[in-house]
């Protein structure tokens, strides 16, 4: 390592251990609890391991510097008004909803009462004093994920305000979602926050939980720092969605790993179309046959904005499938990047993989970056992968044009149906009527 | 075990027919690497002090370097104080015929089933032998000179036409580039040197065969072929190597470089002795080629099939600089037994309306791994840039990997890039036709495998072509997990 990055690594870790002495100096006797003991073996393991640079082959686009020389804080609650609220949810989706406002829980705008029947929440500080969800979290936490030189987990872990696991019980179909509202209304400070979810679907359960990110004012700074952990159990299904409106100058990281039993299915939607530095890993492990995983993105990045998604899916038994579909167009200085690995381990035969990757490059100052890998060890499998980046058809504009349409509003419409491929695999139409209708206003905002 | 295992593992264990040493007496150095042995090697070639101040810094330079091991590939460590850096037949007589040549080397071809003199007449193929280092015989020359095409070793070349070579040497791949590129950089022993001069067509193909044959000689060729404008030159690169049991390092670099409307079509059948059943021995192929399309629609094409080398470490690639220039990749890489391959191309496009097309097929079998790693690159002002890819891979057997890690990096909005892959086995479908239809299950087999890399055939030299489909016969004619 450089002398450069070292300075960095321990300018970082140098506050990063101040906020957690203060952390722990305000504990105030709770010091014997199981979360206390959570959190500081993840500090612990944070102090010996360094941030990823770009000579780490799982961080080869996506520079985090800029991340982590800011010496955040801890955000402090706002008076965000109801009205003010509800523009930030989806008009018609009936949901349970919890209010993360600058990182801390807001109560008075929460609906946490009208939990449906079948779902259970509760904070991972009460989970981790229950034996049986103490011990999945834990294997959940051993999980290694896709990628390499991960720190933002152990991050997480050390400094997560409001974990929660999400449990179902056995054999429930829940319509209702829950709904995460994460919203930044800060400008004068920045502040990062480290949202934490362990998903835990019980055999053959089925429900969806949503987190979105959003910001009142499109100028704030600051870093949001997320890890789920999802077990999926025998034949359940677990629907993860994950939308990301945050400001223009927001970073984001995200870690989502997930573990599938025997003939569960795992689908996660992404979305992104904020933030000024973007990562989204995901990784799913099969532990049993018979299982499916759905990974849907769309990203739509102007300005100088970096969206990186990182995909991974661990095929390590036989008669799994997995499908990926990442779409998204960049413009003006935007990077995208897409990551994706499909690995099918010895003997994971009849595995079936697709991975697709399609991306708009509009202009000429915008990069998109991909590398879609396979690392295959069975012979009896179908894996494939596309990858393809180019620009709007001009037939197509001429058509549309030809029938009426502007320059603008043809183009805006080949865009919206580009990333419309991926937003119609959604489950709930509110969801995507919101999305493609950010997507158009973003679009046309340019 | 069922018959198709047993037809597989028959087909597997299928001996390198290729492996034998022949006797000629060698001089060498004795084992290691220091600067003197780089003064030394210069010295004995003669060479003017401007290459070897060239060797000196490539050898300062290796001296700073670290042996990288980035690539899916799994070997011991190299002990290059191990290595002999300079071998050379001891007999160097001046040949004017074929009588002259040392008749074991010319049993040596026969055995090869390329006989020098056949190929003289027959195939009109001009042959520059390159055995341990020093060329023995080339043919031709004079016919090409005619029309002022330079086909040499690379040691004549630096006598003869200095000047062509220190404009063009170190042009496409810096001694700065790379591990094995700066130690060759520093060691090279010989090689083909190719001037095809303005406005010329060379009438035939030009061809070399390398041969390594001294116990543990490393070889270091360096490969330099210049195109100048509306020029056009097709070269063939083929070799085999003897059985042995001690690991061999091959690190080559080869230059290309065209100018205006010129074409280098550059085809390699590669295969080198890769180790037995085990593992044991084996070439490590680490090689270096790279292609800069300097002018206005001129045109590099790669096209290898490689099956030999326990270890194949390479990525032939284009810098597309001209506007209107054009860069293939056409490859079949078959791995057995425990070979490791991890090869492919990189595309660079820096020119407006520049073209790239990459089409790989992998095959493996055993318990080998194959990996597919390639860069498709459109720069800033790459407008108007189209790049198709695709790579295959068949696996033969449950034990054996393949794996695909393409890179693409776009920052032309203008670009059009398509990359495909797809992994899958012999079609089991295909093989109950085929065999319903009474053809034996091998011979199906190598149907469908011969069908698979058609492609990559089609745009081989006829005389390539059919030694290639030999080669995937021996390498695996059969299998069917």
């Amino acid at each position: 390592m450089s002398i450069i990055s070292k300075d960095r690594d321990s300018n970082t870790k140098e506050w990063i251990k101040t906020l957690f002495q203060a952390y722990e100096a305000g504990l105030n006797g709770q010091s014997n609890q199981p979360i206390a003991a959570f959190k500081k073996s993840a500090f612990d393991q944070l102090m010996t391991e360094d941030f990823p640079t770009r000579r780490d082959e799982d961080w080869k686009y996506t520079n985090v510097a800029p991340i982590i020389k800011e010496a955040y804080k801890f955000g402090s609650p706002s008076d965000l008004s109801q009205n003010e609220f509800d523009q930030f949810l989806f008009e018609g989706l009936d949901a349970v909803i919890v209010a993360i406002v600058n990182g801390v829980l807001d109560e008075g705008l929460s609906k946490l009462d009208k939990m449906p029947s079948g779902l259970n929440m509760m904070t991972v500080a009460d989970a981790l004093k229950n034996e049986a969800i103490s011990a999945k979290i834990q294997n959940l936490i051993d999980q290694k994920g896709g990628t390499d030189k991960n720190a933002f987990l152990r991050m997480n872990r050390a400094f997560a305000q409001h974990g929660y696991v999400i449990i179902s019980d056995k054999n429930v179909q829940v319509e209702k979602p829950i709904h995460f509202v994460h919203i930044n209304t800060r400008t004068e400070e920045t502040y990062f926050s480290h949202p934490q979810m362990f998903i835990i679907g019980s055999t053959s359960s089925e429900f969806s939980v949503i987190e979105s990110y959003h910001s009142t004012n499109n100028e704030a700074k600051y870093f949001t720092n997320t890890a789920n952990y999802i077990q999926v159990e025998d034949n359940a299904h677990v629907h993860h969605y994950r939308l990301q409106f945050e400001s223009k100058n927001a970073y984001q990281i995200t870690n989502s790993i997930a573990i599938q039993s025997r003939d569960s299915i795992y689908s996660n939607y992404s979305v992104d179309l904020g933030g000024r530095i973007v990562r989204n890993n995901i990784s799913t492990e099969h532990m049993g046959p018979g299982v499916n995983t759905y990974y849907y993105g769309a990203y739509l990045g102007l300005d100088n904005q970096h969206i990186d998604n990182q995909t991974f899916i661990d095929h390590a038994v036989p008669h799994c499938e997995s499908n990926e579909m990442y779409k998204g167009v960049l413009s003006d200085k935007a990077r995208g990047v897409f990551n994706g690995k499909v690995l099918v381990r010895q003997d994971a035969q009849k595995t079936n993989a697709y991975q697709q990757n399609a991306s708009l490059v509009l202009s000429d100052t915008a990069i998109m970056d991909a590398k879609p890998q396979l690392e295959i060890y069975a012979d009896d499998v179908k894996c494939s992968h596309g990858a393809t980046i180019g620009q709007l058809d001009q037939e197509s504009i001429f058509y549309l044009k030809s029938r009426g349409l502007s320059d603008e509003g043809a183009k805006t419409l080949l865009q919206k149906a580009f990333i419309g491929e991926v937003v119609l695999k959604f489950k709930f139409q509110p969801i995507i009527d919101k999305v493609l209708s950010m997507v158009v206003t973003k679009l046309s905002k340019k | 075990m069922s018959d198709s295992m047993q037809v597989l593992e028959e087909n597997i264990q299928s001996d390198y027919k290729y492996g034998f040493t022949s006797d000629i007496e060698t001089e060498s150095f004795e084992p290691g690497l220091t600067e003197d042995t780089v003064r030394r090697i210069s010295a004995k070639k003669e060479e003017p002090e401007w290459l070897l101040n060239y060797r000196l810094k490539a050898f300062k330079h290796w001296l700073t370097l670290k042996e990288p091991h980035w690539p899916k590939v799994d070997y011991p460590p190299i002990n290059y104080q191990d290595i002999i850096y300079y071998a050379e037949p001891k007999k160097k007589p001046e040949l004017e015929s074929m009588d002259e040549v040392d008749p074991e080397l010319v049993k040596t071809f026969n055995k090869l089933g390329i006989p020098l003199e056949e190929q003289m007449v027959l195939a009109g193929v001009a042959v520059d032998a390159v055995i341990d280092s020093v060329s023995i015989k080339t043919t031709y020359k004079d016919k090409l000179a005619e029309l002022g095409i330079i086909f040499s070793s690379f040691s004549e070349a630096v006598k003869e036409h200095p000047e062509l070579v220190k404009k063009y040497l170190g042009t496409v791949v810096p001694y700065t580039d790379n591990y094995f590129a700066t130690l060759n950089a520093a060691v090279f022993s010989d090689g083909s040197f190719v001037y095809i001069p303005k406005g010329v067509r060379s009438p035939m193909e030009l061809s070399t065969y390398f041969r390594i044959n001294a116990m543990n000689t490393g070889q270091f060729e360096r490969t330099l072929i210049i195109a100048d404008e509306n020029s056009y030159v097709s070269y063939l690169e083929g070799c085999t190597a003897p059985m042995r049991d001690e690991n061999q390092l091959h690190a080559a670099v080869v230059e290309l470089i065209t100018h205006d409307n010129a074409e280098i079509k550059y085809s390699t059948v590669q295969n080198w002795y890769p180790g037995d059943v085990n593992g044991v021995g084996g070439i490590y192929n680490f090689v270096t080629k790279r292609g800069l399309c300097a002018g206005y629609k001129s045109k590099i094409s790669w096209t290898q099939v490689e099956t030999g080398s326990a270890i194949t470490w390479k990525y032939p690639s284009c810098i597309l600089k001209g506007d209107s220039s054009v860069g293939e990749f056409y490859s079949v890489a078959v791995t057995n037994n425990r070979q490791e391959a991890d090869t492919g191309t990189k595309m660079i496009h820096l020119g407006k309306n520049t073209k790239s097309t990459i089409i790989s097929k992998g095959i493996s079998a055993g318990r080998s791994n194959n990996s597919y790693r390639g860069l498709v690159k459109v720069g800033k002002n790459a407008h108007n840039s189209q790049n198709f890819s695709q790579c295959d891979s068949l696996l033969m057997g449950d034990r054996c990997g393949a794996h695909t890690f393409p890179y693409l990096e776009i920052e032309n909005s203008s670009a059009r890039v398509e990359h495909e892959a797809t992994t899958s086995k012999i079609g089991e479908d295909q093989l109950f036709y085929l065999q319903a239809r009474g053809l034996s299950e091998e011979d199906a087999i190598n149907m469908i495998v011969n069908g698979y890399c058609k492609e990559v055939f089609a745009e081989l030299p006829m005389e390539f072509a059919a030694e290639a489909q030999k080669l995937l016969a021996i390498s695996l004619e059969g299998s069917v997990g």
